[in-house]
């Protein structure tokens, strides 16, 4: 029987000067995932939201034909449910709260279930994500997966009930999240999923949605590594201070620590298809003697049954020589200058929303710096639309006076996405 | 150095001398006027026939020593000038006692400049005693090595070396023990990364054992030095369980690099082979003693390359011992040690005293400007005067013998051992608390890494009577 494998990689600044006490790492992890007929069971619960805004009816009539795109993409034998959110969480299909299973008849009567919804209400998202756990802990599905889709903020309850909720569903779901139009929150969003391992965008125009949804579906059924965890073993000195994924986007994982024991605790990384993840590692060791090294941290991928896929090791070890321990690895400053770019991004924004014109302005200008030296198209692409670019390289750029509301969330929601290293060394 | 001391002349050889100087360190002889009770200076090269000295004033220089009690000498050697807690050059976080002088780890070992001005190492009137009168001295020089000398080159059997048993050439590169040499965890991963503590078994020179039973060493690279330039080698001749001879050489490569540790490393195991085929022959342990130094002095000057920078040409100090079922020769260039070590022992030999009651006694006198000018009350780098290999002076040993009147354990050690041990007690404590000799080498190492490990660390220890497995 073929067995998924992972490749585990580790790029970093091994040589530390007298006395250093930390160790940075930017592990790159590929999956290699077993053939088809082996992959695992997979749910998926549709969280559409069916608040009193959705009324205007091309937003309902789009998050409609969505869910239509969405319940044609799955394959046969997925669990799957569709649930209305408002300021509370309604079954629409089944009617029953379980998980119905993908076939012919279930799609159908789904999609007319879908058809019969009608907008109004408030928002209370905690209630909908609390509606979805309690569908997947009822099943035997090991790949579990939610889409939720908004176009408001959570009016109808205060943040502590859904900061409440994720500490309770964390890592028991993913969970990615879909804004539709300006009238709702990116931060509000983006703490469900960072807590349930998702991702988070925006839909521009509701005819969008179909093809989006349609896409996240389909990656959905691609997952065929349930519950990879990432176990990271140090020294008995010695501690992880930080871990977060920096590839494809930003996502800390510093607070997803699980199953710790004295030398070795895991991070959920939830399912994997066949592709490629880095994540940055720190680590405060005890300062050896020059001369020493250090096995300062080995990296396992686990599976849920804890069985290990693939390994890599961080060491460290201590110089005088500052050819060796000045030298950068250019992979670690690569991702290092990313998570940067998304903080000076969010910063940036954050500023310019309260009025802090100045501040915008340098975290905005050391954003398209950044960019710019890791040739981050696609977000330099986003920058230009909130900022004049005068030099891109020093980061001189000017504040521009109006900017559609749309390309200010959309930078906001898109900063945390990376880019990879570009051919140079 | 102050530029208001004044220099003179010595009117024997004509080397430059300090003013205040009584005795010159070229020629040893009289610079100035002599006080009650001032005597030699610590060193004084041997006379052997195999190497005739070439400097001027020898043969003078040996009798007016022995007219002299090296005992009422020694006691007057001061050791004033020692760094205390609120020196701020001073790296170690305990200062030093007075019994055992101690520098600074973290400096290396430099050599005199050849032909600079060098004091002799004379008590003058005017200094004040470092110690009352009555308290021994710790280092002692009870035998003084004239006798040494060599009539003839020796006739060495061609099987010596069949007779005798002798730790690899090159040293022991790894250390044989199992589990981890830094916190002692038993579980290492496959690439040799200790479980508990993460950090990765030395490879090569960083860490050298050996343990022959009868006598054992450890050498360590030490937590801030990037190499490791100390050495050993040791062995016994004739059988196992009842070894005639038992014999050891510890070396600390002069400078930094691999050219360091390549001398001593040629120093130790030149000396080594040696020391036991010789005795194997049937020489007395003296004459091999001073035999084996000047087949380790060859050892040094091979690796000579002109081309290399003068801080670069290999030299090291030596230190070797024969230990038998009733006597103890060290032999020794440089500030490498010998401590004999016995629960509240005193050896026979005159003005070897350990610490009352704690029964440690260092056998040997370093060769360094620190000792020769402590006399003064001059502060001084910690400079050798003597050593092996490139620009040295000779390889005639400092001989010292001692007949110890119990069972103890002998100790050779490099300074990155001894300049730890503050307190003589810790040396008692750490070699008579453990089982072996093994355990005790280790031990030694341990502490000093422990303390800091600014400097590599070399310690061979060999229990006495020669054969002795331990208490």
């Amino acid at each position: 029987m073929e067995q998924p494998h992972f490749d585990v990689e580790v790029a970093q600044n091994r040589y530390l000067p007298r006395g250093a006490d930390t160790v940075d790492a930017i592990v790159t992890v590929t999956a290699h995932p077993p053939a088809q007929e082996l992959r695992p069971s997979v749910a998926v619960v549709i969280l559409l939201d069916c608040s009193a805004s959705m009324y205007r009816p091309s937003k309902l009539a789009a998050a409609k034909r969505a869910a239509h795109a969405a319940i044609d993409s799955l394959r046969d034998g997925a669990g799957f449910a569709i649930v209305a959110g408002t300021h509370e969480a309604t079954m629409i299909y089944p009617e029953s709260s379980e998980l119905a299973v993908a076939g012919e008849a279930t799609r159908y009567e789904a999609k007319r279930a879908v058809d019969e919804i009608s907008a109004g209400g408030g928002t209370a998202m905690s209630r909908w994500l609390r509606a979805a756990g309690a569908l997947f802990a009822g099943s035997r599905y090991e790949l579990r997966h939610a889409i939720l889709l908004t176009d408001g903020r959570n009016t109808s309850e205060q943040p502590e009930a859904v900061s409440a909720a994720l500490t309770e569903l964390q890592d028991t779901f993913r969970c990615d999240c879909r804004g539709v139009g300006t009238d709702w929150l990116v931060s509000e969003l983006r703490q469900i999923s960072e807590a349930l391992l998702g991702t988070v965008d925006i839909v521009a125009e509701p005819d969008e949605l179909v093809t989006d949804f349609a896409a996240m579906i389909e990656r959905a059924m691609r997952k065929s590594v349930p519950d990879v965890t990432l176990r990271l073993w140090t020294p008995k000195e010695a501690a992880v201070t930080a871990v977060r994924q920096v590839d494809p986007a930003v996502l800390d994982l510093t607070a997803h620590q699980e199953n710790a024991q004295a030398q070795a605790c895991d991070y959920a990384t939830g399912a994997w298809e066949f592709e490629t993840r880095a994540f940055q590692v720190r680590i405060a060791v005890p300062s050896a003697g020059v001369g020493d090294t250090m096995l300062a941290c080995r990296v396992s991928v686990v599976d849920a049954a804890g069985e290990v896929l693939g390994r890599g090791k961080v060491l460290a070890t201590w110089t005088d020589d500052p050819a060796y321990y000045g030298a950068l690895d250019p992979q670690v400053a690569h991702y290092t200058g990313q998570v940067e770019l998304a903080t000076a991004i969010q910063h940036g924004l954050d500023a310019r929303r309260s009025g802090d014109l100045d501040t915008a302005t340098h975290k905005l200008g050391r954003a398209v710096a950044l960019a710019a030296q890791s040739e981050h198209a696609e977000t330099m692409k986003l920058l230009s639309k909130v900022v004049d670019v005068e030099e891109a390289e020093t980061g001189r750029v000017r504040l521009k006076d109006t900017v559609d509301e749309l390309d200010h969330m959309t930078l906001d929601t898109r900063s945390v996405v990376t880019t990879r290293r570009h051919g140079r060394s | 150095m102050d530029s208001a001391v004044t220099t003179t002349r010595c009117p024997s050889c004509g080397e430059l001398a300090w003013l205040d100087d009584v005795f010159c360190e070229a020629c040893g002889g009289r610079i100035g006027e002599s006080t009650a009770g001032a005597v030699a200076p610590a060193e004084a090269p041997a006379e052997t026939a195999a190497g005739p000295s070439e400097q001027p004033g020898t043969g003078p220089r040996v009798e007016s020593f022995a007219a002299e009690p090296m005992t009422r000498a020694l006691t007057q050697w001061p050791v004033a000038d020692l760094p205390t807690r609120a020196d701020p050059a001073w790296p170690i976080a305990d200062p030093p006692t007075r019994a055992i002088p101690v520098w600074p780890v973290g400096e290396s070992p430099t050599r005199a400049v050849p032909g600079g001005p060098v004091a002799p190492a004379a008590p003058t009137a005017t200094a004040e005693p470092a110690w009352p009168v009555d308290e021994p001295a710790p280092q002692a020089d009870p035998v003084w090595p004239g006798e040494a000398a060599l009539d003839e080159a020796p006739v060495r059997s061609s099987d010596a070396r069949s007779r005798f048993t002798v730790t690899p050439v090159g040293g022991s590169v790894r250390d044989g023990r199992d589990g981890c040499v830094h916190c002692e965890y038993r579980d290492l991963d496959e690439d040799g990364y200790c479980l508990r503590c993460g950090l990765r078994r030395p490879t090569g020179r960083d860490r050298m054992a050996d343990d022959l039973g009868v006598v054992a060493g450890v050498s360590d690279r030490g937590r801030v030095r990037e190499s490791n330039a100390d050495a050993m080698a040791f062995g016994f001749t004739g059988d196992v369980a009842q070894p005639e001879y038992v014999a050891a050489v510890v070396c600390d490569g002069v400078g930094s690099g691999a050219k360091a540790g390549q001398a001593a490393q040629d120093a130790a195991d030149a000396g080594a082979a040696e020391l036991l085929g010789c005795l194997a022959d049937g020489l007395d342990a003296r004459k091999a003693s001073t035999m084996a130094m000047a087949a380790a002095g060859d050892a040094v000057n091979a690796l000579a390359d002109p081309r290399l920078a003068e801080e670069d040409t290999p030299a090291t100090t030596y230190v070797s011992a024969v230990v038998t079922a009733a006597e103890v020769t060290v032999a020794w260039l440089g500030d490498s040690r010998a401590y004999w070590v016995a629960p509240g022992a005193r050896a026979d030999a005159p003005g070897a005293h350990g610490a009352p009651g704690e029964g440690v006694t260092c056998l040997t006198i370093d060769h360094t400007v620190r000792n020769t000018y402590l006399a003064d009350g001059m502060r001084a780098a910690h400079t050798l005067t003597r050593w092996l290999g490139a620009d040295s002076d000779g390889t005639d040993p400092q001989v010292s013998t001692v007949r110890p009147d119990r069972a103890g354990v002998l100790v050779l050690c490099t300074d990155g051992l001894w300049g730890y041990l503050d307190d003589p007690g810790t040396l008692a404590a750490e070699v008579l608390t453990h089982a072996s000799a093994a355990d005790a080498a280790s031990g030694l190492v341990r502490h000093a890494l422990s303390e800091g490990g600014r400097d590599n660390v070399a310690v061979i220890a060999v229990p006495f009577p020669a054969g002795r497995r331990w208490p």
